[in-house]
């Protein structure tokens, strides 16, 4: 599998401008992502976590070309994105779609079900280089309404005579309707109930297995990503603290901060004696980014040297990458040691 | 008979009035709270959570739905016909409450210590601005609000969601309540600010002795926080019980079917149970079971009628004719 995306060292700082929208120059700038590198291999999904305020809409509004970088590339099969002309544009717009978590917002009100779905592909059909019919676009929609699961009726709907889950469906397929190769979701099935939330994420699955479609799922819920993804970035206050195999982290978290996100999630296990405390303050903001470790003043594990430097984000073996100075210190060389020793 | 209970609701029915129809959103919900237990009220959207607790604190909106029939039993004494001021006593002194939005709790122009000290005052509670400085004080840093003093002066805007939260928690708490509804108060916030929150109101109970009808989806919450669920489907609930039982052996097939579609964390399935279909339209919902045309064990006869909610061997109530005919055998 070759790689799809890459991100390296990605920044979005807001209000760095004079006459942004904070007003006047010389303000401190609002880092909500300060340095993401990662890469993506093509047909795979990739999970990203965090809580909210942690920059994981802003990553994904960058990688969708909705808002630009403030700093370094973004790659997408291999052009980078900054520096696409128009017909490049149009060409990333096939390319790579997204799916919202508010499906009632980012469907038009006043558009029938038929149209928001084929507008993407009339769009597409004016501007790009294979014009289609009307019919042939009727057929496309039909066939692709059919795809996600609803009824045929349904294309004469507006939104609001819709489900949360039947809107979610519409919503992805009108992501789906220029054939992409990847979609960026945020928060796809945040605002579903668990019934519908497990046919979507099924749905999803699906099209995967179909197209080779690669995903990038944002999403607060690690009981989601952990089913969905096979990679997972955990970030805090705009940086990757954490990232690798979702199943490597979930058997075993490195970062005091994904550990904490593992001992806050809520299991419906009854017999779970929750005894460890649970995370304690709130994320910080991003203008205001502590010194050193930016998850210093809520870690448990903090040490003297967590306050003055800020841990890079270092290779710590099998394709796990941790922002930690506890995973740089001697004890920790020592511990993986002993684990592969006795594997 | 044996004691009565701290809160016992009876066949409780609220109907909702629209331009389309009639919705029975609370349909014949009965069930029981001791002392210091919590309740988790669970279901899909729609099915009647708010609802039912709306309509024992008497808070619905007027005129679309009206409370039909039915008791809410409070100490002995029926909500239901109680007088609106006698009504409004209850409401925020006997019975707390935390809706689902803090903002819309909190009013944005009045600081933090106004609010809080507002129930205080209300009952006449303080002596003197001191003491009510004191009185207010003290529930804040009950709901781990840091430095309280610097808060007093402060409005909500300046609050983050989970502090927002607490601060509502501090105004219900000020009452001393011995019930506290809580509507799905951890929605809007993040899984960490969540934990803090839900071992805030757990760690509240134990001091106090109070008892909680948590509003939720989210059977993990149900998990961590409570000792009885209500399971809740198209305006009634259709298994109740022990959450242990309830959790670990579930015997409604809707239950059953809730907690095998959830996502299992760690193990990377490739699909997961699904629950065919939708909740059922409120203002035509099937004449039989509410959950027939959904269900796996669905027979002839759940066509026909709604299977009324009755005491299994095991001690939890469920309402399903195939349960039903299980245990006659
Ligand atoms: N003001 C209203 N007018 C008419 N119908 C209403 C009104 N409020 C609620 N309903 C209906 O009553 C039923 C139960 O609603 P309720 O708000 O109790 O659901 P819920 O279980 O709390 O759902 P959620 O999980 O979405 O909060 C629904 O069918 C709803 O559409
Ligand atoms: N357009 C914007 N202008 C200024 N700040 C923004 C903007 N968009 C996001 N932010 C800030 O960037 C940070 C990260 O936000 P976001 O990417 O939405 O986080 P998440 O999706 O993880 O909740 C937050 O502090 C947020 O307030
Ligand atoms: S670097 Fe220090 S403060 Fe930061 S997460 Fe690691 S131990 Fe905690
Ligand atoms: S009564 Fe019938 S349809 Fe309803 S839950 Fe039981 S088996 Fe299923
Ligand atoms: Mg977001
Ligand atoms: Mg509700």
């Amino acid at each position: 599998m070759g790689t799809i995306l890459e991100l390296r060292n990605v920044k979005r700082y807001f209000g760095i401008r004079s006459g942004g929208w904070m007003g006047g120059g010389g303000e401190k700038p609002l880092k909500a992502v300060d340095g993401a590198s990662f890469s993506i291999a093509s047909g795979s999904s990739f999970g990203v976590a965090g809580e909210s305020g942690s920059g994981k809409s802003t990553m994904g509004k960058l990688i969708l070309r909705l808002d630009r970088p403030t700093g370094g590339a973004i790659e997408f099969e291999g052009r980078d994105i900054g520096k696409l002309d128009a017909e490049g544009d149009a060409w990333y717009r096939t390319r790579v779609q997204a799916v919202f978590q508010d499906a009632s917002g980012s469907l038009d009100p006043r558009m029938r079900i038929s149209a928001i779905v084929a507008e993407p592909l009339e769009i597409h059909a004016r501007t790009g280089p294979n014009r289609l019919g009307k019919i042939e676009i009727r057929e496309k929609v039909e066939d692709m309404l059919a795809q996600v699961g609803l009824p045929k009726r349904v294309m004469d709907n507006y939104p609001h005579e819709l489900s949360g889950g039947q809107k979610q469906r519409v919503a992805i397929a009108r992501a789906m309707i220029l054939e992409p190769t990847m979609l960026v979701l945020d928060e796809p099935v945040s605002a579903l109930d668990v019934s519908i939330r497990a046919q979507v994420l099924n749905l999803l699955s699906d099209f995967q297995d179909r197209y080779g479609l690669t995903y990038l799922m944002i999403s607060h819920d690690l009981a989601t990503l952990g089913h969905v993804s096979s990679q997972l970035a955990v970030m805090y206050l705009g940086r990757i603290v954490e990232i690798g195999g979702t199943e490597d982290i979930y058997a075993r978290a490195l970062h005091p901060y994904t550990k904490a996100l593992f001992r806050a999630m809520p299991l419906p296990d009854p017999n779970r004696k929750k005894s460890a405390p649970s995370l304690r303050g709130e994320i910080g903001s991003a203008l205001d980014i502590p010194k050193g470790c930016r998850f210093c003043p809520r870690c448990d594990e903090a040490m003297p040297v967590c306050s003055d430097v800020d841990p890079e984000l270092v290779d710590v073996g099998a394709g796990r990458r941790v922002a930690c100075h506890l995973m740089s210190g001697p004890q920790f060389t020592k511990a993986t040691h002993q684990r592969g020793s006795s594997e | 008979m044996t004691q009565a209970s701290l809160l016992s609701v009876e066949d409780l029915r609220t109907y909702c009035y629209t331009r389309a129809g009639v919705v029975k959103a609370v349909d014949g919900v009965s069930f029981a709270l001791e002392r210091g237990d919590s309740l988790g009220l669970v279901g899909e959207s729609g099915s009647g959570k708010s609802m039912t607790c709306n309509s024992i604190l008497r808070l619905l909106p007027r005129p679309a739905a009206r409370t039909v029939g039915g008791r809410v039993l409070w100490e002995g004494r029926d909500l239901l016909t109680l007088p609106e001021r006698e009504m409004r006593r209850v409401r925020g002194r006997e019975i707390g409450m935390i809706l689902q939005d803090p903002l819309m709790s909190l009013n944005p122009v009045f600081t933090i210590g106004n609010q809080v000290g507002e129930p205080f005052r209300l009952r006449g509670a303080a002596k003197g601005r001191s003491d009510l400085r004191e009185k207010v004080l003290d529930v804040l840093r009950q709901v781990h609000i840091p430095s309280p003093e610097a808060r007093l002066s402060q409005y909500p805007f300046e609050f983050s969601g989970g502090m927002r939260q607490r601060t509502v928690a501090a105004i219900a708490l000020a009452g001393s309540p011995g019930l506290l509804i809580a509507d799905e108060p951890t929605t809007s916030l993040d899984v960490t600010i969540q934990d803090q929150f839900l071992r805030l109101l757990r760690e509240l109970q134990e001091k106090t002795g109070m008892a909680l009808i948590l509003v939720t989806h989210d059977l993990g919450i149900v998990a961590e926080t409570c000792n009885k669920v209500a399971v809740m489907y198209a305006g009634k609930i259709v298994e109740f019980g022990d959450v242990r039982q309830v959790l670990t052996s579930p015997s409604h097939p809707y239950t059953e079917a809730l907690l095998k579609a959830l996502p299992v964390p760690g193990t990377r399935q490739r699909r997961l149970y699904q629950i065919p279909g939708e909740p059922p339209n409120l203002l035509d919902p099937p004449a039989g079971c509410a959950f027939e045309p959904r269900c796996h064990r669905a027979m002839q006869a759940c066509r026909n009628a709604r299977p009324p909610i009755k005491k299994l061997s095991d001690g939890r109530q469920a309402a399903c004719l195939a349960l039903e005919a299980r245990e006659v055998r």
